[in-house]
């Protein structure tokens, strides 16, 4: 479908999208139109709401990073959740949209990745270690807000720029994943950001309960890893380094003082 | 060629899903299995579902001498 647009856009004058007779997805401004062609340019109105066609919401996947969305059934661009509730216009320029949408006939993503993004519970999202992040959009706005912005520090937190950037993102998942406290910290500061945004300060208990709340980690765990020195992984198994006391182990001194 | 600690993680892994499935959790792939305690009577080992992402892990720790879920936890976002 998207092909057979962008073929058909390609071969015909601008003011030809008009005659398309979709306008929940694309309204042509037929004053910026004149003027456009005054001017030797296409320029288009597209007026977008959430029952955007998927090769719409996917040429505004593309445009708009890594940051993705999903739930069931409904196709959503990003910044629609700054929007909610309101039909939002922007100026762009067609040839920019086939290119954007050539780019994705080209880079077409498996159904079997795609889907997955289809199935999120309520609240939940993920973010990878290079910062790509995947929240749910099923269920109430502030349920979608606070996932949103929880994976935004998530995704804040990972590396972007290109230098080292395998090496710091095995570093950080290194971090995240060997040290208890570490990841008390993130996961509280997110959470809490979350909170303070969406609900103000009732949420900051909330925020700061996050990550003990579900028992994902225990308070023992973060008093442990205090005494620790660090912890060794090898292959599947994690060793603790502590300092034990015990009796000085010097001949002939069995009091225990050095 | 499966040696016997492959064989005690799958067994561990088993056991761990089931659980996380018996409480709603979703169990995401890639997981994580490591041997999180160790002495001479009582080793436990760790999964982490989801181990390349952060967020939606579940963390079930499994006693290896009866196969019981000592602790477990969910982390939904």
């Amino acid at each position: 479908m998207a092909v057979a647009v962008g073929l058909w856009s390609r071969t015909r004058s601008a003011s030809a999208w008009h005659q398309l007779k979709k306008p929940s997805t694309m309204v042509l401004d037929s004053a910026r139109l004149a003027a456009s062609r005054a001017s030797g340019g296409a320029v288009a109105t597209a007026r977008s709401t959430r029952n955007s066609p998927p090769m719409y919401a996917s040429a505004w996947r593309a445009r708009s990073g890594s940051v993705s969305s999903g739930d069931a059934g409904e196709e959503t661009r990003p910044d629609d959740h700054h929007e909610r509730g309101s039909r939002c216009s922007e100026v762009i320029d067609i040839t920019r949209i086939l290119r954007v949408v050539g780019r994705v006939q080209r880079r077409r993503v498996p159904a079997e990745t795609d889907r997955r993004f289809h199935s999120l519970p309520e609240g939940h999202g993920e973010t990878w270690w290079f910062g790509d992040a995947n929240y749910s959009t099923a269920g109430s706005a502030e349920a979608q807000d606070l996932a949103r912005i929880h994976e935004m520090v998530h995704s804040f937190l990972r590396p972007r720029l290109k230098y080292l950037r395998q090496f710091r993102a095995r570093l950080n998942a290194s971090a995240y994943t060997r040290s208890a406290i570490l990841r008390y910290l993130e996961e509280g500061l997110a959470e809490t950001i979350a909170q303070l945004n969406v609900r103000g300060v009732s949420g900051l208990i909330t925020g700061i309960r996050f990550p003990l709340r579900n028992g994902y980690m225990t308070i023992q765990q973060l008093i442990r890893e205090g005494a620790e020195l660090g912890n060794i992984m090898v292959g599947s198994q994690r060793f603790s380094v502590q300092f034990v006391p015990g009796p000085s182990q010097v001949p002939g001194n069995q009091g225990g003082s050095p | 060629m499966t040696t016997p600690a492959d064989d005690i993680r799958e067994r561990i892994a088993a056991i761990a899903k089931q659980y996380a499935e018996s409480r709603g959790w979703l169990w995401r792939l890639p997981i994580e299995v490591t041997l999180s305690k160790s002495s001479p009577t009582d080793r436990q080992w760790t999964v982490r579902t989801n181990a390349l992402a952060v967020g939606m892990n579940a963390r079930i720790v499994v006693r290896e001498a009866d196969l019981s879920v000592v602790d477990a936890g969910y982390l939904k976002r």
